[in-house]
Parts: structure tokens; sequence; C-alpha cells
């Protein structure tokens, strides 16, 4: 079971204060340059003759490279966790995308989340659990994502994406489309409904006996 | 400011280009100077052009709900906004920089290959037109943005006439661009002075054989794909199948990443050689620089599917590698540029003054280009306002602030005369206000699940998207302000001479404008990348 909301979280809270130091670093000289160097009234410099320094280039670039290759061990490491698919997913929910709406199929149980008149439609989830969502597209490419799980999986017309969610907290998130899809991409949105799985149960048997 | 390396030749002997003849002489000249003005008017004219898209755009976007378009209008408008700035002003206008100043950087006296140069001009300008005459049918112009993204491109989800003008300007813009860069490069090879061996080759030019080599084989993948997306929208068949739609992202990308570097490289090299002129020192790190420009290069080809890491049909693992790689020849490149103003003589002038922007600017793009090269930081904000952040970040923060520097710097060479110090400086300032006011909140709304191209969003996103159009506006306003300064410039008419700043290439030991066939005097000799820095050290000396 991959959060993904985490797993952003951790490369992020990485990424984010090597690049505010670099970008210190070099805002830093290049101000120290101009406060040093720079010619005013009444202060003539000669400026330096040199104009190579192999030596400091080449350990500047063994440091660079091995900031990358930090970077790109934890990139890598946390990509492969979250490309990974479960072995035992708690459930599975098809997903349909057409201009300009969702739906969402529970296989095996009958259920069909549509979109209801003018309001976008509801995926219910179990939360804390893995769901495997098998998406596809009816027509142009959409983009499913779920910002609050940092996620998203472009949908085309010609095959199946599989990708696996978690949604650790029970609550309200909201789905958008993505990718530009045409006229009313703006309002092709979707609502996730987390609940508790005792409470996604009794949901799943209530839409099963009085389907929508 | 040391004065001009040597005296400039009696009048009888310079013959004006502007005298050459009416305005279908200057339209038809084979002259590489005429023919790059006239590509940096068209770049210019559609520049503004593009603009004025963005700031409808912007303006829709001040408050939530539609105010002043249509969803319909709002798509056409960053469709076209997207495929104006990016085929129609600044990979020609890269172009047209190298088209003018190579020759005279390598001491050439012609453009290798005018006559293509000059059809290259005319495919471009007549590109330009007819993607906008799409304005003009009754579907109006394309809609399925910059990219063209197939299916939606298809006839059956984009109908009418303006989508296959928009297919046909792509591929004759694109074609021009193809044919200028090829004579650049030709150039570059073949003409270069006695004594100008490969490294010997003012940094500038280097960064144009670079650009060079990226078009001649990203380009042609461009124009096949699209033709081949016109073809699917005629008769169908080609983008189908099992995988017919991510074809189409790969072939695109093949070219779309690589253009990102066009847009890059020219301008890295021209603030090289303004640093360099500013601080009085020659380029530190030369071989390093060029190194480093030959590596990013080569890996610039092998990042293109980083566009594609949501498709789940990438090897993610491969190209976040290479992407993030990029850091390395990057950072040398900086790092080069930097030690070039350590112990350096600084003149803060204009074009100094926005190559610093463009060091600082750039890099806010640079690095925010390192986070979405992670696959999961990438999973989150693709598609989303941060990377319309990050990669306005890296074409009006890297990109526009790199030619600014590079028209304030070259200017006097190009015009004759020397464009107004203090508008200049009002330009940078407001140019720096407008960019960040503009772009920096899209971080946070890309963030907080903005999503692109969408011409009205949730209440709670307004605060931030009325900054940013506030910032528009003053972009808008410092537009302005540069064009107030070419007017006023032209007016009171301040000759430059042949070098007004102490330049160290070629370019400079010529009169401004250059005449007809570039050089009159001989050349001063070249023993390195910088000839007459060379030349007035030993003249210090002897």
């Amino acid at each position: 079971m991959v959060d993904t909301r985490h797993e952003y979280a951790r490369v992020a809270d990485a990424y984010l204060p090597v690049a505010l130091v670099v970008f210190v670093l070099v805002a830093g000289a290049a101000g120290y340059c101009l406060l040093r160097w720079r010619v005013r009234e009444g202060r003539d410099l000669e400026p330096s003759r040199r104009h190579q320094n192999a030596p400091l280039e080449i350990a500047y670039v063994a440091g660079l490279a091995i900031v990358v290759a930090a970077l790109l061990t934890l990139t890598l490491h946390v990509e492969g966790r979250e490309d990974a698919s479960a072995r035992q997913p708690a459930l599975r929910v098809d997903v349909t995308a057409a201009q300009w709406t969702w739906t969402f199929a529970y296989p095996g149980t009958g259920v069909v989340q549509e979109p209801p008149e003018d309001r976008p439609t509801t995926l219910v989830v179990p939360a804390g659990r893995t769901v495997v969502f098998a998406g596809r597209s009816a027509d142009v490419i959409h983009d499913f994502w779920v910002p609050d799980v940092r996620f998203q999986r472009q949908l085309f017309p010609d095959h199946t994406e599989h990708f696996d969610l978690v949604f650790a907290k029970p609550g309200t998130y909201q789905g958008i489309c993505a990718q530009f899809c045409g006229l009313e991409h703006q309002n092709m949105h979707f609502d996730v409904r987390a609940v508790s799985p005792a409470a996604f149960a009794r949901w799943l048997a209530r839409r099963q006996a009085a389907p929508a | 400011m040391s004065g001009p390396a040597v005296a400039p030749p009696p009048e009888a002997e310079r013959p004006s280009p502007a005298a050459d003849g009416g305005l279908v002489a200057r339209l038809g000249s084979t002259d590489h100077k005429q023919i790059a003005r006239t590509a940096m008017l068209a770049a210019g004219a559609f520049f503004l052009a593009g603009g004025v898209l963005a700031l409808l755009m912007r303006a829709e976007l001040a408050r939530p709900e539609l105010q002043l378009l249509s969803t319909g209008d709002y798509n056409a408008l960053f469709t076209v906004h997207g495929s104006t700035m990016i085929y129609l002003f600044m990979v020609p206008a890269a172009l047209a920089l190298g088209l003018y100043l190579v020759p005279l950087q390598v001491g050439a006296p012609e453009l290798a290959a005018p006559r293509a140069a000059l059809a290259g001009l005319w495919l471009y300008i007549a590109g330009g037109a007819v993607i906008y005459l799409g304005f003009l049918t009754q579907s109006g112009p394309g809609r399925a943005t910059w990219i063209g993204m197939d299916p939606l491109s298809e006839e059956a989800y984009t109908p009418g006439t303006g989508m296959d003008l928009w297919i046909f300007g792509v591929i004759l813009a694109t074609a021009g661009s193809l044919l200028l860069a090829a004579c650049i490069l030709a150039t570059a090879m073949r003409r270069r002075a006695p004594g100008m061996t490969l490294l010997r080759m003012p940094v500038f030019s280097w960064t144009m054989v670079a650009t060079a080599l990226m078009v001649l084989f990203a380009f042609p993948v461009l124009i096949v794909a699209l033709a081949l997306l016109w073809i699917d929208r005629q008769y169908g068949g080609v983008y189908s199948g099992n995988s017919g739609a991510l074809t189409y992202q790969h072939l695109f990308w093949f070219y779309g990443h690589p253009v990102v570097y066009v847009m890059f490289f020219p301008f890295v090299g021209a603030v090289a050689e303004v640093f360099a002129t500013f601080s009085g020192r020659r380029l530190f790190g030369y071989a390093f620089f060029v190194g480093a420009l030959l590596l990013f290069t080569s890996l610039s080809m092998s990042v293109w599917a980083h566009h594609m890491f949501t498709t789940g049909q990438v090897t993610n693992r491969y190209f976040a590698t290479t992407s993030t790689l990029l850091a390395v020849p990057a950072g040398v490149e900086y790092f080069d540029l930097i030690a070039t103003l350590w112990r350096g003589r600084l003149r803060l002038t204009t074009p100094f003054l926005f190559g610093l922007g463009f060091l600082l600017q750039f890099l806010v793009g640079g690095l925010t280009g390192i986070w979405v090269a992670s696959p999961p930081l990438d999973y989150h904000v693709n598609n989303s306002y941060f990377v319309v952040a990050h990669f306005h970040y890296t074409l009006f923060g890297g990109s526009l602030f790199g030619l600014f520097a590079a028209l304030y710097y070259w200017w006097p060479k190009i015009t004759g005369h020397l464009l107004h110090e203090g508008l200049g400086k009002v330009h940078f300032w407001l140019t720096v206000a407008g960019g960040n006011l503009t772009f920096f909140p899209m971080f946070f709304l890309g963030q907080d699940g903005m999503t692109r191209r969408i011409a009205d969003y949730p209440d709670r996103f307004a605060t931030l998207n009325l900054l940013s159009s506030i910032g528009a506006g003053l972009i808008a306003v410092s537009v302005l302000v540069f064009l107030a300064n070419v007017a006023v410039s032209r007016r009171r008419r301040r000759p430059a001479g042949p070098d007004p700043w102490g330049g160290q290439t070629l370019e400079w030991a010529t009169d401004s404008p250059p005449p007809r066939l570039n050089f009159i005097r001989p050349l001063p000799p070249v023993r390195s990348y910088a000839p007459l820095w060379d030349l007035r050290h030993e003249e210090q000396r002897s």
C-alpha cells in the first residue's frame, strides 16, 4: 500500500531545500560580484586575466554529480514504489472518461456511478485501502487527477491504464480532468468520497439493492 | 569604455545597407543582415500579437467565472498564444540573432546559402500568416493546444478549416526555421576566418551551432508528425490502432523538448558574451562551457518522454535519469558565467542587467525543471499551473530576458545607434516586477490543484489569479517602455561607432551597421575566442 501523497511529500521535502540553497548560492555569488567589483565613481579596477581553472571545474562537476545522483536515487526509489501494483488490492474500480463526464463502475457488483444532471459524478472508495483503477477514455485523451493524493494518469481511448491509489483519510476530495479535452474541459470534475471500510461496504450493499 | 580598435574608413568605402534600394530590394535581399532584420521585425510583430492574446486571457482570468470570452474563444486564444510564442516568436527570433551575428563573429563576408535563408524567412512569415488566417474562418483558428494533441486534433473533435490552417502554418514556419538553422550551421562550419579553429569560435556562435544541430535533428520530425496529422484528419488511419495517440505524443515531444533548448542556448550564448564584455574579462572556462553545451545537446535528444510521465506508457526511470542529468551541463554553464564576473570590472549597463536577470529568472525555471523531471513530483504537477509557471520562467525569465540582453547589446551594431540607457533600466525593472508577479503565483495555484487551459476556476484561486493578471498588465507596460526606447533612440540617433562597449569578438571590428560584405578592413589576427580582447591587451603591452 503506497500513499502517493506521503511519497510526494518525501521527494518534495528533499528537492525543495536543495533548490532553495542553489538559488541562494547563485544569487549570492552574483550579488557579491556586483558589490565587490562594480565600477564606481573614483574607483577603477584591473580585471583578472585568469580565464580557466580546470581542477576547480572538475571538482565542481564532481560535487554537482553527487547532488544529482542523490536526488535521482530518491526519485527512482519512490517512483518504483509508486509504480508497483499491489498484490491484493481491496477494490477495483473501472473508470470511463468521456467528453466531459466521468463514470465509475465497481466490477462484480453491478454498481455504476453515473454523472447526475449538472453535477459531478461521485467516486466512493474505502479510506486507507488500496484501490486499483482501470481507466479508459471513450473519445480523446483525458487525465484522472486528484490533487489531494498528488497523482494523475492519462486515460486513452485505445487501451486501459491501471494504477493503484490509497485515500488515507476519510473525506471528500476533488477530482479533475488535467488533460485539455475540448470545449467543456474546465468543467470535467468528479468528487471522491473516501469513507471507512465498514461504511463503504454498507454503501455498496445499499447501491446494489437500489440501483440509481 | 575603450574606443574602436581601428580607425573608421572613409565614407566612400562604406556602402550603407539602407541605401541599397527600395522595399522590394530589401525584402528580397540575400544579405544575411537584411534577412535577419526582417526576421526580427516579423518575430517582434508576432510577439506583440501573442502578447495581446495573453492579455486577453489574463483579463478573463482576473476573476472567476466567464466575463469576456466564451470557453471556445479562450481555447483558441491559448492555442494561438502558445503557437505564436514558440513557432513564430522565440524560435525565429533566436535564429534571426544567429543569422545576423554568426557570419560577423566568424569573420565571414557572407552567409552560406543565403538564398536558402531568404526562402526560410518567407516560409516562416507565410506560416505565421496561415495560422492567423484561422481567425477569419467560420470555425476560428486551431484550438487543440500548441501541441495539437491527438485525438483531440482529429476532424471528429476539432472540425473546421482553422485547425487545418494551424497544421499548414506550423509546418511552413518550422520548415522556414529549418532552412535558417541549416544556413547558420553551414556558415559556422565552412566560412570561418583564417586562424579561427573550432575552439576559437566565439561562444555565442557555438551556442548557435548547438542550436542548429538540434533544429536539424528535431524539426523534421514535427513536420512529418503534422503532415501525418493532416492526412489523418482527411482520410484517417494514421494515429489509430493500439497506440496511435501515444505515437503522436512521442513524435511531437521528440521535437517538443529539443525546441526548448533551441529557445535557450542562443540566449545563454548571448549572455555569456554580455558578461565577458561588461566584466572586461574573457569568458571563464570556455572549453568547459563548450563541452557542457555539446553534452547538453546530446542529452536534449534523449529526454522527450519526460513530457509523458503520466501516460504510464514510457520508461519513466530512463527519462527521469536523462532529464535530471541535464543539471550537470547547466550547472557548468552557470559556474562559468558567474566565474566570468569574479574579479572583473563590472559595468552595470542595460544589457548586463538583462543578463543578470536571465541568470536568476531562468534559474527558477531550471530548478523547477529538475522538480518536474522527478516522476513522483510530476504525477502531481503535470498539466497544472505549476508547469505553466515553470516553463514561463524558462521562456519569459530565460529566453525573453536573454533576448533583451542580446538586443540591448547588439542594437548599436545592427542599427548604428545606441538605445537609451535610462529607459532601458526602467524597462528592465518593469520586466522583473511584471514577470514575477505574473508567473510566481502560478506555482502555488498549480500545487493547490488548478489545472491548465481553463477559462474559469473555483473561487479559492481568485486572489492569486488577480495578482497574476495585474502582473500581465505590468509586462504590457514594460513592452511599451521598450517600444518607446526604440522610438526615442531612432529620433536622437546617438552614433554608436564600431565598438561602443569594448567587445571581444569580430563583429565589433567592423562598422555599425556593417557594410554589405561585413568587413572592409583586414581582420585582426584570431588567436583565441576573444580576438579583440587579445588585440587590446597586446596594445597595452607594447
